[in-house]
């Protein structure tokens, strides 16, 4: 399967990576023999297969609509390099 | 807007704030204004190591909406991610549905100009809310507010059935109503409880294939769904006469300038990536439950509507007025159980309460006068003990002061003189007061028949009966 420099690209922009011009030749050489490797599994028929999304044949655990109190703001921001007057910064966004 | 035989195609994705008391995923609660981030837990934050534990409640909502619009119900509900990067997502991804949204296809039924039609909903699915950045508080940093991250969202996604900006707001409307009357969503748009997409294209009769559409975000009202739809409808229209194409693209209602325009940034690579949660595994709904939700349905608006004017003998409209939305519904049933007429209970609460709730910004689930006062307002007018006019006084000051009926109108000295004698003493003192008046009248000047009512009206504070004043003056006259 062959994938493009704008392909490349937008890989790029969706995953957050930097990618150096330089490289852009070797990786889009990897990823080809990677899509290659993984559409290895498209020669298998699986016409008459339910997908499967999970491996687990059990129903979920539901659970009960109860609040719990226990947030600690102080403690959970501890985490956190940047914040104040109890939100948390990022740089600036905007559209 | 001249539509120049062009036909707009609408659909709307209206995003519902599910009315539970935590999130989608963990315990946290979701009380709206809370200080920031009081409310986001670890698994909120999408911290290392958390899982999400999905709400039964939640999925009690989907299906009753489910039921209420005799949707497909999915037998088995799969979780999937949806990947992309803003600061107010914290994991990076949300917690959405694709495949078996716990809804599948349904309807609804709209109306308008007296004509029905049916609007498809092709899905509805659970899904978590993300949390809010705050642009204008820092010069350098955006803030980020946590406590919105992961409450519980219905989106439900309609056909491309709309015609017309109007229809979508009746869509919109019957939506609203059928949330309400389910107790799944408080409805409040104000708050972003409600909250509408719209996917709108225009195309001409014969063409078999939909225009190339565009999608409005960020429409936060009835008023505004119609407004933006407009604006839209006529920007395409304009720009295919002049030979131009439109492209595919998100644009942003802006309510001020009542204009929309393009938000370029959204539409960079627009891949979410979608693959199952593997956090979650499926969620089996049996028929059984199914079934149960269906019988506890509360009574839906439409049937509701059918069920006042069969048994009160309301008009369409009257009950149209008071089914709009559930807290007026139950207000008017209340007042009824006091047993007054029907009639008069629509004309009060639709009449003089709604104008005091509009007066004061409010509504009717933080009106000040209860079905109780109203009710006595009514049964006081029916055994012709106050007049009209004082029944708006009074409910004027229940309104300000509260207290009890009965109490009031001993208090304000409202009620009403039919006493023949005392209203006979008032009338003798009108009429010689104004001789050269009533000698007109005698001689055939029936206009100024309402005059001296209102005269005697005036003397009492409006608390003479005016049938009595008739009468008497009518006597009067043959005299």
């Amino acid at each position: 399967m062959k994938i493009t420099k704008q392909d490349l690209k937008n890989i790029s922009l969706l995953s957050k990576i930097k990618i150096d011009e330089e490289r852009s030749a070797s990786l889009i050489e990897d990823l080809e023999s990677i899509l290659t490797m993984v559409n290895k599994m498209d020669e298998l028929d699986t016409s008459k297969v339910n997908p499967l999304t999970h491996p687990i044949e059990n129903t979920q655990t539901l659970r009960e609509d109860i609040e719990k109190k226990d947030i600690e703001r102080e403690k959970l921001q501890e985490l956190s390099k940047e914040k104040d007057s109890g939100f948390y910064l990022t740089p600036k966004v905007i559209e | 807007m001249s539509l120049n035989n062009w036909q707009p195609v609408i659909g709307l994705e209206v995003h519902v704030q599910l009315a539970t008391r935590t999130k989608l995923f963990s315990s946290s609660p979701i009380a709206f204004g809370a200080e920031p981030n009081t409310q986001a837990s670890e698994i909120d934050l999408g911290l290392p190591g958390v899982l999400p534990v999905l709400n039964k409640e939640a999925i009690n909502h989907a299906l009753k909406f489910g039921c209420a619009i005799n949707a497909q119900i999915s037998e088995k509900v799969i979780f999937a991610r949806k990947n992309y990067f803003y600061p107010d997502l914290p994991k990076g991804y949300q917690i959405s549905q694709l495949d078996d949204p716990i809804v599948g296809r349904g309807s609804v039924e709209i109306k308008l100009d007296e004509k029905s039609k049916i609007i498809g909903v092709t899905r509805a699915h659970l899904e978590e809310d993300a949390g809010k950045s705050i642009h204008d508080l820092y010069t350098n940093n955006s803030a980020i507010d946590l406590n919105r991250a992961g409450t519980c969202l219905l989106e439900i996604v309609s056909e491309p059935d709309l015609s017309s900006a109007e229809e979508a707001v009746e869509y919109l409307k019957k939506i609203h109503s059928i949330v309400t009357f389910l107790g799944i969503s408080d409805g409040d748009m104000s708050q972003g409880s409600m909250r509408c997409d719209a996917n709108v294209s225009v195309k001409k009769p014969d063409d078999q294939e939909l225009g190339t559409r565009t999608e409005l975000k960020n429409i936060n009202s009835f008023k505004f769904v119609e407004k933006a739809i407009i604006f839209e409808i006529d920007r395409q229209i304009k720009e295919l006469e002049k030979g131009r194409k439109i492209v595919q693209e998100t644009r942003l209602y802006d309510s001020k300038k009542n204009l929309t325009r393009s938000m370029r940034s959204k539409e960079e690579a627009n891949d979410y990536r979608y693959f199952p949660e593997p956090d979650l595994i499926p969620i089996k709904i049996s028929e059984d439950q199914i079934n149960d939700v269906r019988k506890n349905l509360p009574e839906l608006p439409d049937i509701m509507k059918a069920r006042l004017m069969k048994s009160y003998d309301l008009s369409d409209e009257n009950a149209e007025l008071v089914t709009a939305n559930k807290e007026t519904a139950s207000f008017f049933e209340d007042v009824l159980s006091y047993e007054v007429s029907p009639k008069n209970a629509v004309n009060w609460i639709t009449g003089d309460l709604f104008a005091l709730l509009n007066k004061n910004d409010t509504n009717i689930s933080e009106s000040k006068v209860s079905p109780k006062h109203i009710a006595e307002i009514i049964q006081n007018i029916e055994d012709q003990k106050i007049s009209g006019p004082s029944a708006k006084k009074l409910l004027e000051i229940v309104w300000s002061e509260g207290g009890e009926i009965q109490e009031l109108i001993q208090n304000e000295g409202l009620e009403q003189i039919s006493n023949d004698d005392e209203i006979e003493k008032i009338l003798d003192e009108v009429i010689s007061e104004n001789q050269k008046q009533f000698e007109q009248l005698k001689s055939g000047k029936d206009r100024l028949q309402g005059f001296f009512v209102g005269q005697v009206m005036k003397k009492t504070s409006g608390s003479a009966s005016p049938q009595v004043v008739n009468k008497l003056l009518k006597e009067k006259l043959s005299k």
